[in-house]
């Protein structure tokens, strides 16, 4: 006779991240590089907390250069609007000193290492930690 | 009637496991994941382990409302500082993701329970892809207790459908009573009144976040991510001491400097209540999964409360805040150990088993042993995954021992 039960397994299991695992899906983000007026960048040189690189205005804003928002119909560039994109033959530049001082501040805004120290306490010659 | 089959473990099992995230099947002693042996259940055997983790989860959800009620946190040896933020947690329901109860079961009394791992548990991937693998090319007729991975999905979905970005959050004042009586409805509870409307709306970023080096702890957090893209979330990884404070924006930012207002931990609450940023949790800007609430059922502390409030029930041991009541023989387990760690075995006043740890200065409590089963030398502990309030699914773990510990064997499980 047929078992008329439902099944209490899972009917299918697809892996998207467990099976094609790579190194940058398990270490996450990296420490970015601290900036330098010495130093060039190109448009949309990425800074956490800083924002994107603006060649022409040699300084980082919040949105990409020459971004385009369609509810405004404008286009960001150099941390202003535009009806049309910004056109500019300087695609790398150095930033400014003061622009260097602005993401300076944004680094020193945030403070890292206050979780995760009780851990180590807790880890000396055990195969797992603190699993239950 | 429950069995223990030795079997032949495929030639290439490590290959396998490891081809479906279990790297970490073997330590220094041995293979974790054992296949060398499976359990076979009966459908109703299944059907008992199942119904008894659905009584307990809201019989330790009734439990943890007693504690806030009557102010028990001194009896969960829980820190002040911990208190608010568990209450807001607690007022808001906050998603919760899933938990293991362990549990004592031999086929012929009822399933009691040993505890609930209800704030870090692991064994996940184990129990919930691994041996569903193995089901699938050992025993292809035969069914599992498993729909973790379809349930962890539904959850994540759920959540999604449910949240909205809420800048504001850090000045909301506590929410809707205690007795509101939507409080922890399952998703069956919640079938067809979830309201899809907010599917339009782009739902925030979750981050996935333990400890750097242990890949265990990495595997599991990579699988919940897993699940969580599966469900269309968006997801980001960040070490736990990666986490920053934005001191102007006052929020928790990642390795991007982009906030984190959602982040699943696989680390105990208790630990984060000793470290500097716990001054910051009071400002509820980060919502963790598992939430704080869960703190009052991942602690043993709950164990003596949930005797208190319903003695000799079928599914609990009896369990007190002192040895006394249990005569010579008890199981003296720390309110917040993990892993066996601190449990003593104690007969007739004499410790027969015990296993070391860091563990106990938070305070014990004294449980009743389970009678547990003997299947060629090995005891079995049967964990019973819930998975957003229900339960989803089950991974045995056996030892030579009767406290499991970290090195005890995963064994594979089928039902006919």
């Amino acid at each position: 006779m047929a078992n008329l039960s439902p099944m209490k397994r899972s009917k299918s299991i697809r892996l998207v991240l467990l099976g094609g695992l790579s190194t940058a899906v398990l270490t996450g983000c990296a420490p970015k590089p601290s900036v330098s007026a010495q130093n060039v960048y190109t448009n949309n040189f990425y800074v956490p907390g800083a924002g994107y690189y603006h060649a022409p205005f040699r300084s980082w804003y919040a949105l990409p250069y020459n971004h385009f928002d369609a509810q405004r119909d404008q286009f960001f560039y150099g941390g202003q609007w535009g009806g049309q994109p910004f056109e500019s033959i300087t695609n790398i530049s150095s930033p400014t000193a003061e622009a260097v001082q602005l993401v300076e501040n944004s680094r020193t805004d945030v403070s890292r290492g206050g979780f995760g120290g009780w851990s180590s306490g807790h880890f000396g010659g055990s195969w797992s930690g603190f699993h239950a | 009637m429950m069995q223990r089959h030795p079997c032949q473990p495929r030639p290439d099992w490590r290959e396998k496991v490891e081809s479906v995230g279990l790297t970490f099947h073997s330590h220094d002693d041995g293979p974790y994941w054992d296949e060398s042996a499976a359990y076979e259940l009966s459908r109703a055997e299944v059907d008992e382990l199942e119904a008894a983790a659905n009584r307990l989860h809201f019989l330790c959800i009734d439990a943890a409302e007693a504690v806030i009620k009557n102010h028990w946190w001194p009896r969960l040896g829980i820190c002040e500082a911990a208190i608010p933020v568990i209450m807001q947690s607690w007022e808001r329901d906050d998603f919760s993701l899933y938990g293991r109860f362990d549990l004592a079961y031999d086929g012929q009394s009822p399933p009691k329970l040993l505890e609930y791992n209800a704030d870090t548990p692991t064994a996940l991937v184990e129990a919930a892809v691994a041996q569903w693998f193995w089901l699938r090319e050992l025993h292809p007729h035969a069914d599992q207790f498993n729909s973790i991975h379809e349930r962890l999905i539904a959850a994540w979905r759920r959540l999604a459908g449910t949240l909205v970005s809420d800048p504001a959050r850090c000045e909301r004042p506590f929410g809707t009573p205690l007795s509101d009586p939507a409080r922890f409805k399952t998703p069956t509870d919640r079938a067809g009144t979830e309201p899809g409307a907010s599917a339009a709306r782009q739902p925030p970023t979750i981050h996935f976040s333990c400890v750097k080096d242990l890949a265990e702890d990495e595997m599991t957090v990579l699988y919940l991510r897993d699940t969580c893209e599966q469900a269309g979330m968006q997801t980001k990884s960040v070490f736990i001491d990666d986490i920053g404070w934005h001191r102007r924006a006052k929020h928790f930012v990642d390795l991007d400097h982009k906030r984190i207002e959602r982040a699943f931990k696989l680390y105990p609450w208790e630990w984060l209540w000793q470290e500097e940023f716990s001054a910051h949790l009071r400002a509820g800007c980060l919502q963790f999964i598992e939430p704080a609430w869960k703190m009052l059922l991942s602690n043993k502390g709950l164990l003596p409360v949930l005797w208190e409030l319903f003695p000799g029930h079928p599914n609990l041991l009896p369990a007190y805040e002192a040895a006394e009541p249990l005569g010579g023989s008890y199981v003296r387990k720390p309110k917040l150990s993990r892993e066996g760690s601190n449990v003593s075995w104690v007969e007739g006043g004499v410790v027969v088993e015990e296993n070391g740890g860091n563990y106990g200065e938070e305070g014990f409590v004294f449980q009743a042993a389970a009678t547990l089963p003997v299947f060629d030398g090995n005891h079995p502990v049967f964990g019973v995954w819930v998975v957003d309030h229900e339960a989803a699914g089950l991974g045995i773990r056996e030892d030579t021992r009767r406290i499991t510990g970290n090195l005890s064997r995963f064994v594979p499980h089928y039902f006919v």
